[in-house]
């Protein structure tokens, strides 16, 4: 058989895909040291306001991630 | 603290537990790994939530992360993003597992691996180091269970008693009901966690600034102690490397346990929903962690950075809220430990004995159930009596190893070309690493071992599996038809 490495299929496979992988990157250096500072942003240490953002970010892409690929197209 | 309350009601939420894990049996006979080990692939998309979504939040969410934030400060944030990402491994992986598992008749983790790979050693030598951070992280959490009765029964409680206790009942509602009692435990205790943690960390906030809500304390916090609101942290060993693998390490550690939730879905859209509302849980950590802020000023000269939640509410919080405290740690801690120890059977009977004496399907069903009790009498309460080394430390240890099967997950969803003898170099060559990393020369250059094992581990991996032979295409074609749908078709036309 010919062999291969999985990737997405479609438009809004990469899109997804390239979703999840921004919210890794900016989970991690270098953005965390973007927000690695001691003052404070809506009461809460930047770090702290990164965080949550990212698990906003995380739910709300999946929730669109669902929408965007239905059926055969589950393929990120 | 003399009262009688914190203690009744942490060892009523035990009976309560109790009594719900025996009863999820429901006449369902449990001598089969279908049955015990994953509930017979029925369980609901809430279910499933507050399964997962428990299980990942340990003992270390009410004790070690209070007491990170306590020592280290924001540092103890990186847990949040991992689990959240952990969840996007959940949406992306599990539908797969849950398929494979359907399709192929796999109730672990070591069974896909021997069946992808066609080998029995690999999907062995998997599920036992899977099982070193297995039995790591339950031994964590049942040091943890037993601390707490220890502090609400006022020290009437040794840890060697409490340990015994909890390992008891939990044996108990394991044996009787297998997963399903781990589904319907821990629902009740994913519930009880996300009230208590919001309740004590919102009373605390109170009774430090006087008012409900966080930004009292971190403004406090800014202008006496700002060291901890950045990374490295106020003792300065948690820099942006070690910050950056632990999080890689983390999110990429499959789990047995986790996957066996997988397998244990309703369908693969149940588990795509269940982790899509995942991270929405996550959200208990926040008020725990303040309460390990507040702790910084509060209570400056603890000794035990683990303690800080629980001492902070002695001093501050009544005795019923106490109690809840108590109960909301012991249920992190037992949601955590049981599905660990239930993987842990299951896979020294499925992947070890089962091919190594060759058992019937029906007899390694029978011993997954009877292995529960050797591997907690012989090994679990042993160690957890004696209290080894830091809390977290362990959880980095046992993620660390687990990091090192990742090779064998690339290729079950990713490279069709992945070999047995290329997982195989994979998966020694980072066990060694990381063993090394671990024990001899901790975390070189601030780098998670676990990390230092993968930058190994994986261009060994790839290397040896192209220069020795794929497994046979049959097998790849039957695991690629699930993984990649559409894709394997293309690239057998384009082959042809």
């Amino acid at each position: 058989m010919k062999h291969f490495v999985v990737h997405p299929t479609s438009r809004r496979g990469w899109l997804v895909t390239l979703a999840f992988a921004l919210l890794v990157m900016a989970g991690i250096w270098p953005v965390v040291a973007l927000f690695n500072r001691d003052d404070l942003w809506f009461g809460l240490p930047p770090i702290a306001i990164l965080t949550y953002a990212i698990v906003v970010g995380c739910w709300v892409t999946m929730l669109v991630a669902n929408r965007l690929l239905v059926g055969g197209e589950r393929d990120v | 603290m003399s009262s009688w309350i914190p203690l009744a009601i942490t060892l009523g939420y035990i009976a309560v537990a109790l009594i719900i894990g025996i009863s999820a049996r429901r006449g369902h006979v449990m001598d089969s790994l279908e049955e015990w080990g994953v509930a017979g692939r029925s369980m609901g998309p809430v279910t499933l939530y507050l399964l997962i979504a428990a299980g990942s939040i340990s003992a270390y969410t009410f004790m070690g992360a209070p007491g990170w934030a306590y020592s280290k400060g924001v540092a103890v944030f990186y847990v949040v993003i991992y689990l959240a990402y952990l969840a996007l491994v959940a949406w992306y992986c599990g539908p797969k597992v849950w398929a494979f598992g359907q399709r192929f008749g796999h109730v672990t983790q070591g069974a896909a691996i021997a069946d992808r790979y066609q080998s029995p050693l690999l999907g062995g030598l998997a599920a036992l180091i899977m099982s070193i951070g297995s039995l790591a992280y339950a031994v964590l959490q049942t040091i943890g269970s037993a601390y707490i009765l220890s502090v609400m029964s006022a020290g009437r409680i040794p840890v060697w008693l409490g340990v015994v206790v909890v390992l008891s009942a939990i044996a108990l509602y394991l044996f009787v009901s297998g997963q399903r009692a781990i589904g319907v435990t821990n629902a009740f205790q994913g519930v009880l966690m996300l009230a208590v943690a919001w309740a004590v960390g919102l009373w605390a906030a109170r009774e430090a600034t006087g008012e409900i809500g966080f930004a009292g304390v971190f403004e406090r916090l800014a202008s006496e102690r700002p060291e901890f609101l950045t990374l490295p942290g106020a003792v300065g060993d948690m820099g942006f490397a070690f910050w950056t693998t632990s999080i890689i390490v983390s999110m990429f550690s499959f789990m047995p346990p986790v996957w066996s939730q997988w397998m244990s879905a309703r369908s693969a859209s149940t588990i795509r929903r269940s982790a899509t509302w995942l991270p929405t849980y996550y959200i208990v950590v926040l008020p725990m962690v303040v309460v390990g802020f507040i702790g910084i000023l509060a209570l400056p000269a603890l000794s035990r950075a683990d303690t800080v939640a629980l001492t902070y509410a002695l001093d501050h919080m009544p005795s019923w809220l106490v109690g809840l405290l108590g109960a909301g740690t012991l249920a992190a801690a037992m949601s955590s430990c049981e599905p660990f120890l239930h993987s842990i059977a299951m896979a020294y009977a499925r992947d070890v004995a089962q091919p190594l004496f060759r058992l019937s399907d029906a007899t390694t069903g029978r011993l997954a159930r009877r292995l529960l009790i050797p591997v907690m009498a012989l090994i679990v309460a042993p160690v957890a009596i004696t209290e080894p080394s830091n809390l977290v430390m362990i959880l980095l240890v046992g993620l660390g190893f687990a990091t090192q099967v990742l090779p064998a997950f690339i290729g079950m969803f990713l490279w069709t070309r992945a070999s047995t003898p290329g997982v195989l170099a994979g998966i020694l060559s980072g066990f060694c690493v990381t063993l090394a990393f671990t024990l001899v020369w901790p975390n070189p250059l601030g780098v998670h071992a676990g990390f230092w094992g993968l930058m190994v581990n994986l261009p060994l991996f790839i290397a040896v599996s192209l220069a020795t032979r794929p497994v046979r295409d049959d097998v790849v074609e039957r695991f690629f038809a699930i993984s990649a749908p559409g894709r394997l078709l293309r690239a057998s036309e384009n082959a042809a």
